[in-house]
């Protein structure tokens, strides 16, 4: 114990040891600082007993635990370092002891307004910062002396063991919270695609700016990104963070990858100033067949076919995100994607190496991707590549077209007005023997019918069609000839247009009903794609 | 065989009923504007289009509906649907015009 001083009474040092008993640490923190300063105030006999903790953002004390002036705490008192009795003693890193308080010494309200007149005070210490201020005060006149400030500052260690360990907690909670939220999402679950990825932050902050996406879009088709925000560490992770929830935003809008880009690149040049990024975004048409691609300053991705032939896809690789000044070139590639074919989508992480050249790594990487599951791919990825942990971020997801169940052709027919009705009763029976719920059966049928009625309605006499397929989804299509219209304006609209025979009403109700609507337009005709 | 829209009408106090049966859609539309084109009798406040036979009906229906009604407030009186299925129902809510019609909030 620090030197009380001779004199010491054996009911003192009885007294001193009831303030820093071990049965102390077993209360949580708030309750040990009550309890700690109901002691102190028995203790050294004083009136009031007060703890206030820095917050070092704002470098103001705040009052969190008080005896004889609970106010303080409950009015959420704060106080400026410097200002003040106890911001003297913030400021100052040393015991004040005032003998007859003067109006001019402190600041808060309480302490006036309750008449104290002695104080003495000391700063909290933890790891040699000032993380606090403790004092007591008492209502009549008091000679604090030098063995009163020693324990005192005995005290103030024990508070500061107590306010260290609820801080900590508190910090580690937030920061637990935050970087979950910022690790990869879930990979979803669609029929005919089998995607794994690996994600390993380079930095020991578990998040970093590296990331990969996987969603559906309520056209069907199926989004799927990789990106590379430069530098490491939660800092990039923050703006990863924004950057994948913007370009999801987008994907809804945007039947484009191109596009979606130009959006992102417009965003992070208004927002996130001086952030750089790569992106790869390629979207997955709803039969599978097609990948539209396109890279911001990304490695494309690389394919291996059934075969075991990998190439690279023939992406051309358009600007980095956030570089110079917008707009930018922006193309997007249409390529096909065969049965069992595996796309490989990668960070620059998964294949640079310090003191190599880029290519080196590139040949690396193609020569260890086999076909094979997706799980498979990644894992043999992450083996052969001999990744040790390094100061890159690394961001990896395979993509493995499967077979889509072979899908049956329940209906075919051309129709006009007159059929409308009788069609619709042949796509609720179709739909109750795919095993749809009446509620779900109904809904189809009305998306169905409303894509019919401007068949009829727009397209050329005579040129109606419906076909249903039953596979692993009930699909059903609808086609005109006739002169077409720009289907994305009215696919965007997010409120209920108005009720005229060209407004978009039909397709509205179409879009709420069906779990996945598409539209291809043109002068040739429109073809409308439902998935109940 | 295509179901004809029927409609027949019924006087309730100061009510004009009109009882539909069928389905409510393209090919039925004619019937259902011809129904509501002709502006209310001076002597009736309300319009009550009865749903309870009626299957199915689409954006087509909700059209002239909407249509109806404008045209029964200029004549100074109120448009109201009855009885709709869940079906129908549905259709009315995706669209948010349930309300207009008087039918309450789920």
């Amino acid at each position: 114990m620090t030197g009380v001083g001779d004199g010491v009474s054996e009911e003192r040092l009885r007294r001193i040891e009831a303030v820093t008993d071990a049965a102390l640490s077993r209360l949580d923190a708030v309750d040990m600082l009550d309890v700690l300063l109901d002691r102190v105030r028995d203790l050294m006999e004083v009136d009031t007993a007060v703890v206030l903790l820095l917050d070092p953002h704002a470098q103001q004390l705040v009052a969190t635990a008080a005896k004889g002036l609970e106010e303080e705490v409950r009015d959420g008192f704060r106080l400026a370092v410097g200002q003040g009795f106890a911001g003297r003693i913030a400021r100052d890193r040393a015991p004040v002891v005032v003998e007859n308080v003067q109006p001019s010494d402190v600041v808060s309200p309480t302490l006036r307004h309750k008449g104290v007149c002695s104080l003495l005070g000391v700063p909290i210490f933890a790891r040699g910062a000032v993380i606090g201020v403790l004092h007591v005060g008492t209502l009549t006149p008091r000679a604090f002396d030098a063995d009163d400030v020693k324990l005192l500052e005995l005290v103030a260690d024990r508070a500061s063991l107590a306010s260290q360990a609820e801080s900590n907690t508190i910090d580690r909670t937030a920061a637990l919270a935050l970087q979950r939220s910022l690790l990869p999402t879930s990979l979803p679950e669609v029929p005919g695609l089998e995607f794994a990825a690996r994600y390993v932050p380079g930095h020991d902050a578990g998040v970093g700016g590296d990331w990969y996406d996987v969603f559906s879009l309520p056209s069907g088709w199926l989004g799927v990104v990789v990106g590379d925000v430069s530098g490491h560490g939660l800092r990039s992770a923050v703006v990863m963070g924004r950057l994948r929830s913007a370009l999801r935003a987008y994907a809804l809008i945007c039947a484009d990858p191109a596009d979606a880009l130009a959006h992102l690149d417009r965003k992070i040049h208004h927002f996130e100033a001086g952030s750089l990024a790569t992106v790869l975004y390629a979207m997955i048409s709803p039969d599978r067949a097609t990948v539209r691609v396109s890279l911001a300053g990304h490695p494309p991705p690389m394919r291996a076919s059934a075969a075991g032939e990998v190439d690279t896809l023939a992406v051309p690789t358009d600007f980095p995100l956030g570089l110079g000044a917008p707009p930018r070139l922006r193309r997007t590639t249409t390529l096909p994607l065969a049965e069992d074919d595996v796309l490989v989508c990668y960070t620059d992480g998964l294949i640079e190496r310090r003191g190599e050249l880029i290519d080196v790594g590139l040949d690396r990487l193609r020569a260890a991707i086999k076909p094979g599951p997706a799980e498979q791919v990644c894992a043999r990825l992450m083996e052969t590549l001999g990744i040790e942990k390094r100061a890159d971020d690394i961001a990896l997801l395979a993509v493995r077209r499967s077979g889509l169940p072979a899908r049956e052709l329940l209906i075919d027919e051309s129709f006009a007005i007159g059929g409308i009705g009788a069609l619709r009763r042949r796509v609720r029976a179709a739909a109750t023997d795919f095993g749809l719920d009446v509620d779900h059966a109904a809904d189809f049928v009305t998306a169905v019918n409303e894509a019919m009625t401007n068949a009829v309605r727009h397209g050329d006499a005579g040129s109606a069609r419906l076909r249903v397929w039953a596979g692993a989804e009930l699909v059903c299509e609808v086609s005109d000839r006739g002169p077409g219209f720009a289907a994305e304006e009215y696919l965007r609209r997010p409120q209920r247009p108005t009720a005229t025979a060209t407004g978009g009403m039909g397709l509205w109700i179409a879009r709420r009903t069906s779990r996945a609507l598409s539209i291809e337009s043109g002068p040739e005709g429109t073809t409308v794609t439902l998935t109940a | 065989m295509p179901e004809e829209l029927d409609v027949s009408e019924d006087r309730v106090g100061r009510s004009l009923v009109l009882r539909l049966r069928g389905d409510v859609d393209l090919a039925s539309e004619a019937v259902l504007v011809a129904t509501l084109r002709r502006d209310p009798p001076p002597d009736v406040d309300e319009i009550v289009v009865d749903l309870t036979d009626v299957g199915f009906l689409d954006s087509t229906g909700v059209r002239v509906l909407l249509e109806g009604r404008e045209r029964a407030l200029a004549g100074g009186a109120v448009l109201t649907v009855r009885n709709p299925s869940p079906v129908v129902l549905r259709v009315l809510r995706v669209t948010s015009v349930a309300e207009l019609f008087g039918l309450s909030e789920p």
